[in-house]
């Protein structure tokens, strides 16, 4: 990987810093910020957990954003400039929001950009408009602690 | 897959949001994401598939020389047993070290523990010669907890199913043994619960984007000053693996030096190609991505291949365990442990050796979960109740080799089927990505 060259990289708006992140959470959290931020959104990640050196440009791309150059490498530690972008769509999926749509209420609040990515609660993997839906909110109300 | 067209980079500075709009477009449209959705390409270090190849056919050449099979947990144990025998001699009469894994010698003087120690040097050796070594805490400390418990899990459960992602199933199924299958199987359910699990709000812990701060990068000297002394450590823990080999060799103890090689050899690989077991299951659940999961089943046709030939040509008898429902138990357990710490048995090794913390934590929680289920296999009655009477059933002997490698590389070819839905699915949502473009 190679160093990009810095006057072409813009600048990012917002960043996660994911070092120390052991896996998955590398891939979970970067489309979990994904998630919470609007299309054009420049998010940067910078991760240290060499199996997501591969794994967060596929399933950022995967996940309807782009990336931005090449990865920035500094000994073991890597960083994406990722351009947010709208989250890809299926049929399947599409239908289950319009069954949402019917019934208000079933959409958790404070879920904004995530249009959809309610999905069933936790239901994972590709049946789902996003690979990965929004945690529950549920137990947060219980456990609720924001670093 | 879909490669983006080259072009001329912007090189225009940014300042002004429409400047921002205007740099983000040109520098997409330059931007060289070729994609690596298939076993076969990977953008840093080795693609899975031709590495998981390469594993199949090292493991069965191992055992074709050493008439063991690649393992890990077994020396796991004994390493339990080791310690916890500083502290009560009587440990190697417990039942489990007098039947099934026997406590004698010191692991340097095993192969199966020069298996693990050389396994550890050629995975540190690759990492620190390609500048992924770093020391890595987690900053949610919870991490660490979390590896640790789902480290004795995984050893609780591979031990009672006599094997983990190796032994019980990457060399237990070229071995056509029954068990093999029973636990892959149970696996990847483990694995499926252990995802429900770990993306629970209160496990995973927070994620909020943050606005950036501006950051100074190290300077290229430092970074390779940094990568110089890594590899020069590199280097000396290589040329050590290599006396140990040679010194082997000369005194007559040329199994161990097998060891040493193909241990070193496997460290190295599953390194390089990020082999991990449990992201080959858990990528299924999380982001429907077989990328792994299809590399895995590449390696065990090679390894099942090439491991009949083995058999065949040496005429030895396979290694069979036995099957029952310690495996469907001990296989569920594994998958569950395995997400809960982040990794598998080869997965948490070569990241202890790249320097994330929570795989130490990982290695020693295997390490205590399958030292308290050798505890428990007669003082808890778990092989009483559980393993006593059950089968050992070998296709070979039940259905005869060539029809017995035929079902097993039908299954192998059933489990690529199952999970074409997945795979399609993916591939239809990169299409739909690049055709909304």
């Amino acid at each position: 990987m190679s160093t990009t060259d810095d006057t072409a990289r813009p600048a990012p708006e917002f960043e996660v810093d994911l070092c120390g992140e052991s896996c998955p959470y590398p891939v979970i959290r970067t489309l979990e910020a994904i998630d919470a931020l609007e299309p054009g959104a420049l998010l940067e990640v910078a991760t240290d957990c060499p199996q997501s050196f591969r794994n967060i440009p596929d399933e950022a791309v995967a996940y309807g954003s782009r990336m931005i150059g090449e990865p920035i490498r500094e000994g073991a530690r890597m960083s994406f400039l990722i351009e947010v972008g709208e989250r890809p769509v299926d049929a399947k999926a599409a239908r289950k929001r319009a069954a949402q749509r019917a019934t208000p209420g079933a959409d958790a609040p404070g879920a904004t950009c995530s249009t959809g990515t309610q999905g069933s609660a936790g239901a994972a993997g590709a049946g789902s408009d996003a690979p990965i839906a929004v945690p529950r909110r549920g137990l947060r109300g219980l456990f609720g602690r924001r670093a | 897959m879909h490669p983006e067209p080259d072009s001329t980079a912007a090189a225009a500075p940014v300042a002004t949001a429409p400047d921002v709009a205007a740099a983000t477009a040109a520098a997409s449209a330059s931007s060289t994401h070729v994609s690596t959705d298939t076993p076969f390409r990977s953008r840093v270090g080795l693609p899975p598939g031709p590495v998981f190849a390469a594993l199949g056919l090292l493991s069965a050449l191992y055992f074709a020389i050493t008439g063991t099979v690649w393992a890990v947990t077994g020396e796991f144990t004994r390493l339990g047993g080791h310690v916890v025998e500083l502290f009560d001699p009587t440990v190697p009469q417990w039942a489990y070290f007098a039947d099934v894994v026997h406590l004698e010698g010191d692991p340097l003087s095993r192969t199966d523990g020069w298996i693990v120690v050389a396994m550890l040097g050629g995975s540190l050796v690759a990492a620190l010669a390609a500048g992924d070594f770093r020391l890595r805490v987690p900053e949610l400390r919870r991490r660490l907890v979390q590896a640790f418990v789902g480290g004795i899990v995984a050893g609780f459960g591979a031990r009672m199913a006599f094997g983990c992602n190796l032994a019980a199933m990457f060399t237990g199924i070229p071995q056509f043994s029954l068990h093999a299958w029973v636990f892959t199987a149970m696996t990847a359910l483990g694995t499926w619960l252990g995802v429900r699990l770990i993306r629970l709000r209160w496990w995973q812990g927070p994620t909020i984007p943050r606005p950036a701060v501006a950051r100074t990068a190290m300077t290229p000297e430092a970074k390779a000053r940094r990568l110089r002394r890594h590899r020069a450590t590199a280097a000396i823990i290589g040329l050590g693996l290599l006396a140990a080999t040679v010194g082997y060799a000369l005194t007559g103890r040329p199994m161990l030096a097998v060891a040493v090689v193909f241990g070193t050899a496997f460290g190295a690989l599953i390194q390089r190609g990020q082999i991990c077991f449990t992201a080959a299951f858990r990528d299924l659940w999380v982001t429907g991505k077989t990328k792994l999961a299809d590399a895995l089943v590449l390696g065990l046709v090679v390894a099942t291949v090439a491991t009949f030939i083995v058999l065949q040509v040496t005429g030895t008898a396979p290694l069979t365990k036995p099957v029952g429902w310690h495996t469907v138990i001990g296989g569920v357990l594994f998958g569950l442990g395995i997400v809960m710490a982040g990794a598998c048995e080869t997965g948490m090794m070569y990241r202890a050796t790249e320097g994330q913390t929570s795989a130490w934590l990982a290695f020693i929680g295997n390490i205590v979960g399958a030292t308290v289920l050798a505890y428990g296999w007669d003082h808890w009655g778990i092989q009483r109740t559980l393993v006593a009477g059950a089968p050992k059933i070998d296709l070979l002997t039940t259905f005869g080799p060539w029809p017995a490698l035929a079902l097993s590389l039908a299954a192998l070819g059933a489990w690529s089927l199952a999970m074409r839905g997945i795979r399609t699915r993916r591939r239809a949502r990169l299409i739909s990505i690049e055709g909304a473009r």
